[in-house]
């Protein structure tokens, strides 16, 4: 009888996911993946730190926080925020979302705005979606608005006891008063989520592969013959 | 806007608009570059290559409008 070999035994492996870098094939430990692209959602580059992959984190960070930040600023913080409204759908905000933390304030301010309260929850207003004809807010809301929006007076709103009826379009307003940059401050918030997408993609698979674009000399044989020639 | 950035505020307002676009430039070839290379000499040359095409297809389509409006 032939020697019979022992039976396999199941061992503890702990589970790896590795990537390998494109410059020095070196392995890339990613840790657990979807951890790091959750959590290089919620902040930019914190996935990539979650790894030990300090520097680009750091980068990440660095470039796609500021670019929002100074969109936001551009835009006097009225770039960003939250309406799906039919006559305010702001799909751009699918987009600035993608930033994370940073941009879940415009979805609160929406949410708050639009509830029982009519009023954001931060009534300094940033990030509050605009006022349209015949939406109903807060009379504190309102009596704030009227103090330090140089654009609103007493007379765009009715009284609406317990509450007042905005009566202009504040949308409108927001474009007179802040002209190209409103486009620019909602370009510059909209690619930072953007980038931040392509974050979240390195953070969970590690980089992307890069095309080798080296040319290979004719006489080289069979290193130009594509799979499909070889077959 | 807050009062003390006004200053500020009113020098971006004096800035041409295409000059805003190279913030933009920068950090998409940041971010490609670094989300195609892990080392960081790879990461510096991809950025600046992005840089060159990103600018340059930028620049190519200003030329175009530019022209496009003179004639």
């Amino acid at each position: 009888m032939g020697k019979r070999t022992p039976p396999v035994t199941p061992v503890s492996i702990q589970r790896r996911i590795v990537a390998v870098s494109p410059d020095d094939g070196a392995a890339i430990d990613l840790r657990q993946p979807e951890v790091a692209a959750v959590l290089a959602w919620l902040v930019p580059g914190l996935g990539h730190l979650y790894q030990g992959r300090t520097r680009k984190g750091v980068l990440f960070m660095t470039v796609v926080l500021t670019t929002f930040v100074v969109g936001l600023w551009l835009g006097n913080g009225r770039v960003v925020y939250a309406s799906w409204r039919p006559h305010d759908t702001r799909w751009w905000f699918a987009c600035q979302a993608g930033v994370g933390v940073a941009a879940l304030p415009a979805v609160v301010q929406a949410m708050a705005i639009n509830g029982p309260s009519r009023e954001p929850f931060w009534v300094a207003g940033w990030m509050t979606p605009p006022l349209h004809e015949g939406q109903l807010v807060s009379r504190r809301y309102a009596e704030r608005l009227i103090q330090t929006d140089p654009y609103i007076e007493a007379d765009d709103f009715w009284d609406r006891p317990p509450v007042k009826q905005f009566r202009a379009d504040q949308l409108s307003m927001w474009h007179h008063e802040l002209g190209r940059f409103f486009e620019l401050g909602t370009l510059y918030t909209v690619l930072a989520g953007m980038f931040n997408m392509l974050i979240i993609y390195d953070a969970w698979a590690g980089p992307m592969r890069v095309v080798d674009r080296t040319p290979v000399s004719a006489d080289d044989g069979e290193a130009t013959a594509t799979p499909a020639q070889a077959e | 806007m807050l009062p003390a950035l006004l200053p500020l505020a009113l020098l971006v307002e004096q800035i041409p608009m295409v000059l805003f676009s190279l913030p933009l430039v920068v950090a998409a070839s940041l971010v490609f570059a670094a989300t195609h290379h892990e080392t960081p000499t790879a990461i510096s040359r991809a950025a600046i290559e992005w840089s060159a095409w990103l600018g340059g297809i930028l620049g190519v389509v200003l030329l175009a409008v530019l022209i496009l409006g003179a004639i």
